[in-house]
């Protein structure tokens, strides 16, 4: 396990890795949140963009010595998230219900 | 009311209450009757009412008159005789308060009864004489406003009600002037007479004006409160002959002072400040501060020239307005186009008898300025002269007797000038009677000619051309002698009134001592105006009653009109009883001095003495020398009588000396025309006043045209230019703010309502955009 961490190749990862990762899933989460009609995409665009945020924590709190804060955080983030899928999904069902579809432009009806 | 004798009754009592405004109320309610009724029920009554509420106006005013006359004023001691009626207060100017009051003195009375008693002799005369004209309700309500016009002139207690008087007589004249106002040449007589008593009007106006500046304007006196009494003046006296000599007596009198318009306490200020220093009359110990009213009038000086001079030259030119003086006489003959007992009444009793009256009730004013009085007399000798030699070439047997009556009033003038008003007040009573005696005959005559010549309806002045009568005195016998008498009393032949007062004034004038010049010359042009006034009086009475074709008695009642037999007796009947009045008038009131024991003034001259004697500065020579009087009497008769003889024998026999007088007026033409046209009275009018007149309306309309026009155009123009301007920016700027404005928002409101989709897509979109922007402007602005 120490020689694996210690292996030259991985010695050349760090924070800013992280970042980009962070950044891409961050980028996909909202475009797939901007771009999809179906609502339940919409719902994965966003759970994406939570855990590009957790993962920033993760990797914030990895990089800086001597502080968990940030891992906590992103516990409280995967709860959250959870928490959040429940809430929207039952949402989502309710609307399907009453629209027979998950499309959101043809969620209407509240529009002036 | 006491008896205050001040040292000879200079100044004025106070004043006994008397209803004098039951004189003017009679004539104001027959006027409104007589309108009013006289044209609602004016068929049923057949005409008649009008004339009946009018006369019966006239006669109530008469015996009121008269009431007062014997019953209230004579029983009253001479210096006591004043009546006064104070009936409501005008109006409050600083100092001044003026109230509409009337007063009857020695000289309203004597005007009062002139006014009343010829009245009502002359509208007996005219409801006869109308009879069958048209508009008779009109005429008679006139004819009753005119005499209460008349009466509020002679009853005002000041210049203000006087000046209400002085307009309503110079309103009804024109409209009693222009009756027939269908008749170009009255209706234009009457505008001229109007006009030309404007400008007389006007004079008088602006003198009573500059006589209040003069008393000091309407400011307060210092110490008083507005609309009271300027000041009191508290006077000793009377003056009380002891056997030690003058002493003033313990009674005190209180004097108003200051700034007034009331004739009363205007001749006691001013006989209070006159009066001869040192004689211990008056001891001003007064109230508050006390300025002389006359201290300013009379030391005053307005262009060089005294104030008095000025005011009284004013006045006089007012006065000459009303009585037809030099210059404003030419109306007078004219105005000969109304109706006879219009003429009548004006010549008699009202309308020119108003300026002598002003200047009788202001001869305490007159007496202070000797070129005032001078110029009356210059006026009124020369308005004499110029008259009768108007008279003489008439041919116009109305004309005739208007320029007499002009050249009458000129001696009026006279003896107003030559400080004697009670003479002048004699004379305009004799003439009263004599005038009125001899327009009414005139009417008369005027009837029975146009009964007898065809042509006279179509053209009524021929009815009154001296060359169309003659041989009328079958016709009217009882008419010719009155006009006779009256004739006498005008030419001035003994025992006839014209005798009396005529040489009054010619005496007064021959001894007056306050003339700037001596009276010679004055005295010479009268005798001349005598000689004339004869020969014109007879030349008129027998080119009426003598020679011209034959007429018969019956002719003139033929045409049924003036009422036949019983109208045609009541105006005979007047005009009797207006000729006895001229022959009597004369001698009962105006027996002369020299002709009585004790050389007694005559009851006339005695019941108006109150009235004058205070007068201060006074003349000299109060009385006439026996030797002068006899002497001036004398030369009256002859002149009278020569002027008689020369009449009778130029026109006794009219056709017979035709030929001759032909060669005479042919030989004089110039002068015959400049004598028949009033010495060209009008020509100068038009000179100096329709010229420029017009000159100034023609310099007016150019002005206005050629200036103010072009100004208001341009004005106009620079307006529309302005606007349209104004109108561009308004829609240009100010609309398209405003529209720019409310467009901008709509489109706003459009485009914003775009991105409320409804599409959470698009919401997500704008949220990253807006953290974006955030983002970045943090980043710009966070460094």
């Amino acid at each position: 396990m120490t020689a694996l961490l210690a292996a030259p190749a991985l010695a050349s990862i760090g924070l800013g890795h992280f970042l980009v990762l962070s950044a891409v899933m961050f980028a996909l989460g909202l475009i797939t949140a901007a771009t999809r009609r179906s609502a339940v995409a919409i719902l994965m665009g966003v759970e994406l963009i939570l855990n590009a945020a957790a993962l920033n924590f993760v990797a914030f709190s990895h990089y800086s010595h001597g502080t968990i804060t940030g891992q906590v955080f992103a516990v409280f983030v995967v709860v959250l998230a959870a928490a959040e899928a429940t809430v929207a999904l039952a949402i989502v069902l309710a609307v399907f219900r009453g629209f027979r579809s998950v499309d959101v432009t043809d969620v209407g009806t509240l529009k002036g | 009311m006491g008896s205050i004798p001040y040292g000879g009754g200079w100044l004025t009592p106070d004043g006994i209450d008397a209803p004098l405004a039951l004189l003017l109320l009679f004539p104001l309610l027959g006027a409104v009757l007589a309108a009013v009724a006289g044209s609602l029920f004016d068929r049923r009554f057949a005409g008649r009412l009008a004339p009946a509420v009018a006369v019966a106006a006239m006669l109530a005013t008469l015996v009121t008159a008269l009431v007062i006359f014997f019953g209230d004023v004579l029983p009253v001691g001479a210096r006591d005789r004043i009546f006064r009626q104070a009936l409501w207060p005008l109006f409050v100017v600083g100092g001044i308060r003026v109230s509409f009051g009337l007063a009857l003195d020695p000289l309203s009375a004597v005007m009062v009864l002139l006014v009343t008693g010829l009245g009502t002799l002359i509208h007996v005369y005219a409801a006869v004489y109308m009879e069958g004209e048209g508009g008779r309700p009109r005429f008679f309500a006139f004819l009753n406003l005119f005499v209460f016009s008349m009466l509020l002139l002679v009853l005002a207690d000041g210049f203000v009600p006087l000046f209400f008087g002085w307009e309503g007589v110079g309103a009804c004249s024109y409209f009693l002037i222009g009756f027939w106002y269908r008749r170009a040449t009255a209706a234009d007589a009457a505008t001229k007479a109007f006009i030309v008593n404007r400008v007389g009007d006007g004079a008088f106006l602006v003198g009573i004006a500059m006589l209040l500046w003069g008393m000091g304007g309407v400011q307060m006196v210092t110490g008083s409160a507005p609309g009271q009494v300027s000041s009191v003046l508290t006077v000793n006296g009377p003056m009380i002959v002891t056997p030690e000599g003058l002493q003033p007596s313990p009674e005190k009198r209180r004097l108003p002072v200051g700034p007034t318009l009331d004739f009363h306490e205007l001749r006691d200020q001013l006989r209070l400040e006159m009066l001869p220093r040192g004689g211990g009359m008056v001891d001003a110990t007064h109230d508050v501060h006390f300025r002389p009213t006359s201290f300013l009038l009379v030391r005053k000086t307005i262009w060089h020239l005294p104030l008095l001079f000025v005011v009284c030259g004013l006045l006089l030119l007012g006065a000459a307005g009303k009585s037809a003086q030099i210059p404003l006489f030419a109306w007078l003959p004219d105005a000969m186009a109304g109706p006879t007992p219009v003429s009548a009444l004006i010549h008699a009793a009202t309308l020119v008898t108003a300026g002598v009256y002003l200047l009788a009730r202001l001869s305490f004013l007159f007496a202070l300025s000797p070129g005032a009085l001078t110029a009356v007399a210059v006026v009124g000798t020369l308005t004499a002269f110029v008259g009768a030699t108007a008279a003489l070439v008439q041919n116009d047997l109305k004309r005739v007797l208007a320029y007499s009556t002009v050249s009458q009033l000129g001696y009026m003038f006279v003896a107003l000038g030559a400080s004697a008003a009670g003479a002048g007040l004699f004379h305009v009573i004799t003439h009263g009677f004599f005038k009125a005696c001899l327009f009414l005959a005139a009417g008369l005559v005027v009837h029975a000619v146009t009964a007898t010549t065809p042509q006279a309806a179509e053209r009524p002045d021929l009815a009154q051309d001296l060359r169309q009568m003659g041989g009328l005195a079958r016709v009217l016998p009882a008419t010719r002698w009155a006009y006779f008498f009256a004739c006498a009393a005008l030419a001035g032949l003994p025992f006839a009134s014209g005798f009396f007062s005529k040489d009054l004034i010619l005496t007064e004038l021959a001894i007056s001592d306050r003339l700037s010049i001596a009276p010679g010359a004055l005295l010479v042009v009268l005798a001349v105006t005598s000689f004339l006034t004869a020969l014109y009086a007879f030349r008129s009475y027998y080119l009426i009653f003598f020679g011209g074709p034959p007429r018969h008695a019956g002719e003139a009642h033929a045409g049924g009109h003036g009422g036949g037999g019983r109208g045609h007796a009541v105006m005979t009947a007047v005009v009797l009883a207006l000729a006895l009045g001229a022959i009597v008038a004369g001698p009962a009131l105006g027996w002369p001095a020299n002709w009585t024991p004790g050389h007694a003034k005559s009851l006339f001259q005695q019941f108006l003495a109150p009235m004058f004697d205070g007068d201060w500065p006074r003349r000299v020579a109060v009385d006439a020398p026996p030797a002068l009087e006899w002497g001036m009497q004398a030369g009256g008769v002859v002149l009278a009588v020569l002027g008689w003889a020369v009449a009778r024998a130029l026109y006794r026999d009219a056709a017979a000396t035709a030929p001759a007088r032909r060669r005479l007026a042919e030989r004089w033409s110039v002068v015959v025309r400049l004598f028949a046209t009033g010495w060209q009275a009008d020509r100068v009018y038009h000179l100096v006043l329709i010229a420029p007149a017009r000159a100034l309306a023609r310099a007016a309309t150019w002005l206005d045209r050629a200036i103010v026009d072009r100004a208001v155009n341009a004005l106009a123009a620079g307006g529309l230019r302005l606007g349209r301007v104004a109108g561009l920016f308004d829609r240009r700027a100010v609309d398209g703010v405003v529209g720019g404005v409310s467009e901008g928002v709509m489109a706003a409101g459009r485009r914003g309502a775009r991105l409320q989709n409804g599409r959470i897509n698009s919401y997500v979109l704008g949220i990253v955009a807006g953290v974006a922007a955030l983002v970045v402007l943090a980043y710009f602005l966070g460094s």
